[in-house]
């Protein structure tokens, strides 16, 4: 069921008054068998309390970047390489891409195995929304772009290099841009 | 995969200081990697801000998530964006079933 449905009887004219509010379908494009893994990993125990970092200050006054699991790579930079994971199915290449703010989907390829690479590389901004975030910090919705984004290889089953080794040197990045916001986009 | 590993990453870079949302197309394995902000869309896999070219939607789905982040008070919040995905298009936008995901990313280009 996509949608939950309220229904009120206190209307303001004594009549029924719906209110639609949407709840996301998580398993609408999946397969049958991607359907029951995810279905069993979401009620797996959960190893650790969610980290918090409130708010420092409103969204109009935040730098805000960018991280996309969609392996995005510049095509003048090194790619992410596919043969780590065609060798051993449960890892993956766990490096992870400096992207700036100026590139564009012309500069860049895609080195997903498990999505559609094609439209990704027909616009960047359906994975990772360079060109968006400008149009939000332009009028000052935000207070700025980050100089630089980020991007790294999502589908992996042992991300233990990544966490130890990408992530600590993407924190660095961030911190020495002054990023208070982190947004991030599985594919 | 990609919902649960940025899930992890998240959780990194929100424990060194900084305030993230992860947008999820699969709210309930982000959840589980312990994401302190969920923005939960029902977009296909790699679109998830939306179709190639629709720079309205992007930015309506970028907008959206960021100023989910402004209601949220405590550490696993989840918030379900309103747009809809019509089913037409579901098919269209399928992972790809053919040999080309098989070959190195620099054949792709040839």
């Amino acid at each position: 069921m996509n949608s939950m449905i309220l229904l009120r009887a206190d209307g303001l004219n004594g009549g029924t008054m719906i209110m639609v509010a949407k709840r996301v379908d998580s398993h609408r494009f999946l397969d049958g068998i991607a359907k029951r893994a995810m279905k069993r990993w979401a009620v797996l125990p959960r190893e650790t309390a969610a980290p918090w970092t409130p708010l420092a200050r409103p969204l109009s006054k935040c730098t805000v970047s960018l991280v996309c699991s969609a392996a995005i790579a510049l095509k003048t930079d090194r790619p992410f390489d596919p043969e780590i994971e065609r060798r051993d199915p449960w890892f993956s290449d766990p490096s992870y891409r400096v992207l700036p703010r100026t590139a564009r989907t012309g500069d860049i390829h895609v080195c997903h195995l498990h999505i559609n690479p094609v439209f990704a590389e027909q616009d960047l901004n359906s994975v990772l929304p360079v060109e968006r975030l400008d149009e939000l910090a332009e009028p000052g919705e935000i207070g700025a772009a980050a100089p630089s984004h980020y991007s790294y290889m999502g589908y992996t089953l042992r991300p233990d290099r990544l966490l130890r080794e990408s992530v600590p040197a993407m924190v660095r990045q961030l911190r020495e841009e002054h990023v208070d916001v982190v947004l991030l986009v599985p594919v | 995969m990609c919902c649960w590993s940025v899930g992890l990453v998240q959780r990194e870079i929100e424990a060194a200081g900084l305030s993230t949302i992860s947008l999820s197309m699969i709210p309930e394995v982000t959840a589980s990697a312990g994401a302190p902000r969920i923005a939960a869309i029902e977009h296909p896999f790699g679109v998830t801000l939306g179709r190639p070219g629709d720079a309205a939607g992007q930015l309506a789905v970028l907008r959206a998530a960021l100023h989910a982040m402004e209601g949220m008070a405590e550490p696993g919040g989840v918030v379900h964006l309103p747009f809809e995905w019509t089913s037409s298009e579901k098919l269209a936008l399928g992972p790809p079933r053919h040999r080309r995901w098989r070959l190195h990313p620099d054949d792709l280009h040839r």
